[in-house]
């Protein structure tokens, strides 16, 4: 029987908040490993192109961890996955409060009550409150084989590290729509994040393509750069975006390891007995711009599944079998993956998008402009799913003009009213 | 016809339309509301399915003139604040105006001017001060600017009830169709006859039940026990994710924090809960209700100073809310609840907390229970 | 076909879009040697005419075009938005029409200092290195450079020319409104109010949000909407109705003699409690929600009520105090009874 106990600080089970909130961008579940030292928090998404683990260290990031696994001695591990949602249903937001008002957490202790009955096996979370309330969580749990991805940092010889909470002010100028993220390094002493979307080219959906936007930074912003001049690498926008607005809670500088297209990148940061990895599927240059891009190792896929025991062994010492997380790269499946991952993420209206930068005062005031969503009462306190106005009923000019153009009202125009106060585009008279 | 009859039952009018916002609003979950007009105020009452009600008694003390004429001799209301647990004098009284409103349409009405106030974009929960939810933080600034004139008139059976508020250049009229009014059985409860008792704050109760909620349980159950001489009161759910319970202890469990609670807090109690009275202390006394039905007085919890949770030995849960409108004025909103029927003891998880079961961690709590059972 | 302008307004120029996206995902925007006009026909609903004086939103503009230097565009005005949102702290924003893969683009460059360019003063030693060969050419420049590029459609002239703003007859009231906060506030309690009502009885909720305009010409407004459940309204009093301009209507003095606010000055009173001399309209409470969107560019507004017709607000922009008026009007027509 494992024993696994340990006891967070108020800031600590705040942190496990954070991270959660990062994971469950890219997963409906979550796995924890842990081992004698370290407990790991892992989540691969669907399409199996993100991968994340969030290492935290027994010493260093508990106020007290134990963990005794049941076989396996020194190597041994407790390996369980469970909803985030539900996960996050306890540590919620604002676990951490500086003010220790009511209500507010004192500590959090941990346990895990595994049986050989498995209706038995229950997560215990226990909330110990100011003032003697006590708050106690038993989540359901299912063990499972924690898989993990390769990265050999050896061979990402194309780094940069930044401060996450500048990376942050530029993921607020893309577009809420766009799927891709191309990260280039210009000749010119600056790099370019650019958010796009792959091209819709039939005539009247031009419109409605998202924005495409290019935010050159100079290089000697970054706190390091070194890349290959010209190099262009592009992955999913909404991870990176998930990874820097985590990151910069944890107010730490943001590393990129990557080697080139196809091939997985790595992004890392941590702190405070935190450490954080996301590998990430990466594809081709936009535009199709030429760059050195070997073919993708055919046998990678298959390696994917490959269990976490060999993986500790493995990592960093061979180069060449170092593969990426994912089915052989290709744009189709990140998009797949892209949208396959939307219903899991909290939809955010674009006018008041919770983490956007323009939440300055002035933004404040603006919403209370917005026209009032009927649909969305006080009361209902549920996810809400209707997401964005401009989805629906987007007519354009050509398209309300075929729409019934012999209306027979033409004859009003001449009345002595004039044209109507509020006409209609196919009440016009020849327009297109 | 003599003259009485031509001036309106009731004129009551209040220099701010936020104290009968404020309580009304504890009982807004149903689209009509029976309100009766009596000497000593406006009682207004809800209920859903007969296994739910609730009620606020709107003081006459709450506004500046009120002015009631009785349509026929009647004996003055024994009806006093502080005491809103007296149905028993409420012998059907056939000559008290009594009828039905739109409750919703109501409260749209008292808050016309309150959205001038530039808070209201948020949604209540997310309005400034959110770190005070206790008695303080329930006046937001929406609340507060409210500041008008608020006049309710209702001139004879059968006419609308008016209401018109003045604001500067503003002026609302407001004519509310007065329904029939429906007589449904109200939740017997037997106060001579308590199985559990207890007094705690509001928004522990509040913090306790939206904890509970995020396992989306059907039913909430509460447990109240005795151990050694120290009353114990918790509240459980189970959904599909798990279950979660919230527990009340009356032992202190460390001192107060290092810094200095807000100004607007009351000060800590040095008790959670203030009065607990358990008809059988030997034992453990259990009993659930619909979770989504305590729900609906989680916005009396929220800004009520005082709660009195009470359970009678029929299992008919009353919460009675202490609320305090403004500073020393207290008023009442009062809930009642049919008890969910209780399966069998061993019904999966809930029972866990207090079977013999997988009790190591919590120990200290459940020892006297375990032993109890052995 | 040429068009680059520097962007001096940047905040109005947002609110504008902000406001406009309310009626509409798409606007006509016809960039003309003197004016800006931004147009949105919706299919149903209230229009809008925005013309702006080029200087109220650009500086240093230029237009070029085959036909008359005129170029019309149909703009997405969400993503629009959403570029000029990231120009709000910038150094510098320019705009420009442009072409790429084919696509007619509008292009915002802006400038903005990052707090993270405080770094630029202290390069960390790696970095500068790489930079070395290029680093003459950047030595001043430290800003991160952010480009958005909004697709857009060009229409040819013909395709707007049947575009006409509507005509509408002189209204019998003009009144100066209240702020709009009060009004939209007011104005989506009703609107909520109604679709509470809707919700209990069988009536469809399309009829159910119609509110009731009215105003006379003695500085009252009333808004009033009445559901099974109640009836409501809101007077305001002692709002201003603005004096007539004789050069500005037909036939001057005369005009004005027998113009249909004169005789309506006849009717009704001041405390707004008499029956008589209202103009009034029916308009949709959801569609007015939008409309009252402009509420947050601050301007002026003047409303026209032709009795049971239209309403027609004139939204006047702030000015610094130049003579060039930029109005927005906004055409509503009434629903009949």
């Amino acid at each position: 029987m494992v024993v696994l106990n340990f006891t967070l600080t108020p800031e600590a089970a705040s942190k496990i908040h954070d991270l959660l909130v990062c994971l469950g961008k890219f997963s409906d579940t979550v796995a924890i490993e842990a081992r004698r030292e370290r407990l790991t928090f892992t989540a691969l998404n669907s399409s199996k192109s993100a991968y994340a683990a969030l290492t935290l260290e027994g010493k260093q990031f508990f106020s007290t961890y134990e963990c005794i696994p049941s076989h396996g001695g020194l190597d041994g591990r407790f390996a369980c996955s469970m909803y985030t949602k539900a996960l996050l249903s306890v540590f919620k937001g604002r676990l951490y409060d500086p003010l220790g008002r009511d209500g507010a957490i004192d500590r959090c202790e941990v346990s895990v009550q595994d049986r050989a009955d498995e209706t038995q096996c229950r997560f215990i979370v226990k909330m110990i409150c100011n003032q003697g309330v006590i708050k106690t969580y038993k989540l359901t749990y299912e063990a499972v084989d924690v898989m993990h991805a390769l990265f050999d940092r050896n061979s990402a010889t194309n780094r940069w590290s930044m401060n996450a909470g500048a990376m942050k002010e530029y993921i607020e100028f893309f577009g809420t729509k766009t799927e891709m993220l191309d990260i280039f390094a210009g000749e010119d002493g600056r790099a370019v994040f650019k958010s796009y979307t792959e091209k819709i080219s039939n005539g009247k959906e031009i419109l409605k393509h998202p924005l495409v936007t290019a935010v050159a930074v100079n290089t000697s912003d970054f706190e390091e750069f070194k890349v290959q001049p010209g190099l262009h690498i592009v992955i999913s926008v909404k991870d990176f975006k998930a990874i820097v607005i985590h990151a910069d809670t944890l107010k730490t500088s943001l590393k990129a390891y990557y080697s080139h297209p196809t091939r997985p990148l790595q992004f890392s940061y941590g702190c405070d007995g935190l450490l954080c990895e996301f590998t990430l599927m990466t594809s081709g240059d936009y535009n199709g711009a030429t760059a050195p891009t070997p073919a993708p190792a055919p046998q990678i896929a298959s390696r994917v599944a490959s269990r976490a025991v060999s993986a500790a062994t493995a990592e960093a010492r061979d180069n060449r079998s170092m593969p990426p997380p994912v089915e052989p790269a290709s744009r189709r499946s990140a998009r797949r993956e892209v949208g396959s991952r939307q219903p899991s993420s909290p939809p955010t209206r674009p006018q008041d998008d919770p983490e956007s930068l323009f939440v300055n005062q002035g933004e404040e005031e603006d919403t209370q402009w917005e026209p009032v969503d009927y649909n969305n009462e006080e009361e209902a306190l549920g996810w809400d799913a209707s997401t964005d106005r401009n989805a629906g009923n987007f007519a354009t000019f050509q398209d309300s003009g075929s729409f019934s153009r012999s209306d027979g009202v033409q004859g009003n125009a001449d009345s002595m009213e004039g044209i109507a106060p509020t006409q209609r585009v196919s009440q016009i008279k020849g327009l297109w | 016809m003599d003259e009485e009859d031509e001036l309106p039952l009731l004129t009551a009018v209040s220099s701010s339309a936020r104290q009968l916002y404020l309580l009304l609003r504890c009982i807004n979950f149903a689209e009509k509301a029976h309100v009766q007009i009596n000497e000593g105020g406006l009682q207004f009452s809800v209920d859903e399915a007969s296994v739910m009600e609730g009620s606020a008694f709107i003081s006459k003390d709450l506004f500046t003139t009120y002015t009631f004429r009785a349509p026929a001799p009647q004996r003055p209301s024994q009806r006093e604040i502080g005491d809103s647990d007296d149905e028993e004098d409420e012998d059907p009284d056939e000559t008290l105006p009594t009828f039905q409103i739109s409750l919703p349409a109501l409260l749209e009405t008292l808050q016309i001017f309150g959205l001038t106030d530039t808070n209201t974009s948020k949604p209540p929960w997310a309005r400034d001060n959110p770190a005070s939810t206790a008695t303080g933080g329930a006046f937001t600034n929406n609340v507060l600017g409210m500041n008008n004139m608020c006049r309710i008139a209702y001139d004879a059976p059968g006419s609308p009830l008016s209401i018109v508020l003045t604001e500067a250049t503003i002026r609302t009229t407001c004519n509310l169709t007065t329904y029939e009014p429906a007589f449904n059985e109200e939740i017997p409860f037997d106060r001579q006859a308590l199985a559990l008792k207890t007094i705690m704050r509001g928004t522990w109760l509040y913090d306790a039940v939206s904890e509970l909620s995020s396992t989306s349980p059907e039913k909430l159950t509460l447990w109240a026990r005795t151990r050694g001489r120290k009353p114990y009161f918790a509240l459980s759910s189970s959904g599909t994710l798990g279950s979660a319970r919230v527990e009340f202890n009356n032992t202190p469990i460390r001192p107060p924090p290092p810094s200095n609670p807000p100004a607007d807090t009351p000060p800590p109690a040095s008790n959670l809960l203030e009065t607990f009275q358990l008809s059988d202390p030997t034992s453990t006394f259990r009993a659930s209700y619909k979770f989504s039905l305590i729900q609906r007085a989680a916005r009396a919890m929220s800004v009520a100073t005082k709660v009195s949770v009470r359970v009678d030995e029929q299992g008919v849960l009353s919460l009675q809310f202490m609320i305090e409108v403004e500073a020393g004025k207290v008023s009442f909103v009062d809930f009642r609840f049919v008890p969910l029927v209780e399966e069998d003891e061993n019904e999966g998880d809930e029972t866990q907390f207090l079977g013999g079961e997988g009790e190591e961690s919590d120990g200290s709590v459940m020892e006297d229970e375990d032993e109890r059972r052995a | 076909m040429r068009f680059k302008a520097q962007i001096h307004n940047i905040h109005t120029f947002t609110k504008l879009t902000a406001s406009l996206n309310s009626l509409g995902p798409l606007a006509w925007l016809k960039l003309g040697d003197e004016q800006v006009c931004f147009t949105i026909i919706p299919e149903q609903g209230t229009q809008v005419w925005a013309v702006l004086s080029i200087d109220a939103i650009f500086d240093t503009y230029a237009v070029q075009s085959a036909a008359n230097n005129v170029i019309n565009l149909e703009v997405p005005l969400g993503p629009l938005n959403r570029a000029l949102k990231s120009a709000l702290n910038a150094t510098s924003a320019q705009i420009r029409l442009t072409k790429k893969d084919n696509i007619p683009l509008l292009a915002l460059t802006i400038a903005t200092t990052s707090s993270n360019n405080s770094y630029s003063a202290f390069p960390t030693g790696g970095s500068r290195d790489d930079g070395t060969m290029f680093h003459d050419q950047f030595a001043a420049n430290r800003e991160t450079i952010i480009t958005q590029e909004v697709p857009v459609r060009v229409l040819a002239p013909d395709t707007v020319s049947g575009l006409h703003e509507p005509q509408t007859r002189e209204p019998d009231v003009h009144i100066i409104l209240p702020p709009l906060m009060q009004l939209k506030s007011i104005s989506d309690r009703f609107t909520k109010l109604a679709l509470a009502g809707a919700k209990t009885s069988s009536g469809a909720a399309a009829t159910r949000t119609r509110l009731d305009m009215a105003a006379n010409m003695h500085g009252c407004l009333r808004m009033s909407i009445k559901t099974d459940a109640m009836s409501i309204s809101s007077v305001w009093t002692d709002l201003a109705n603005p004096e007539l301009d004789p050069s500005q209507v037909a036939n001057g003095d005369m005009g004005i003699a027998e113009h249909p606010s004169t005789r309506m000055k006849l009717l009704g009173s001041a405390d707004g409690r008499s029956e008589e001399g209202w103009a009034s309209v029916r308009i949709d409470g959801k569609d007015w929600g939008k409309v009252m969107s402009v509420g947050r560019l601050g301007g002026r507004v003047i409303a026209c009520f032709c009795h049971e017709h239209a309403l027609i607000l004139y939204v006047y922009l702030p000015t610094d105090g130049g003579e060039d008026e930029s109005v927005l009007t906004y055409y509503i027509s009434s629903y009949s009874a």
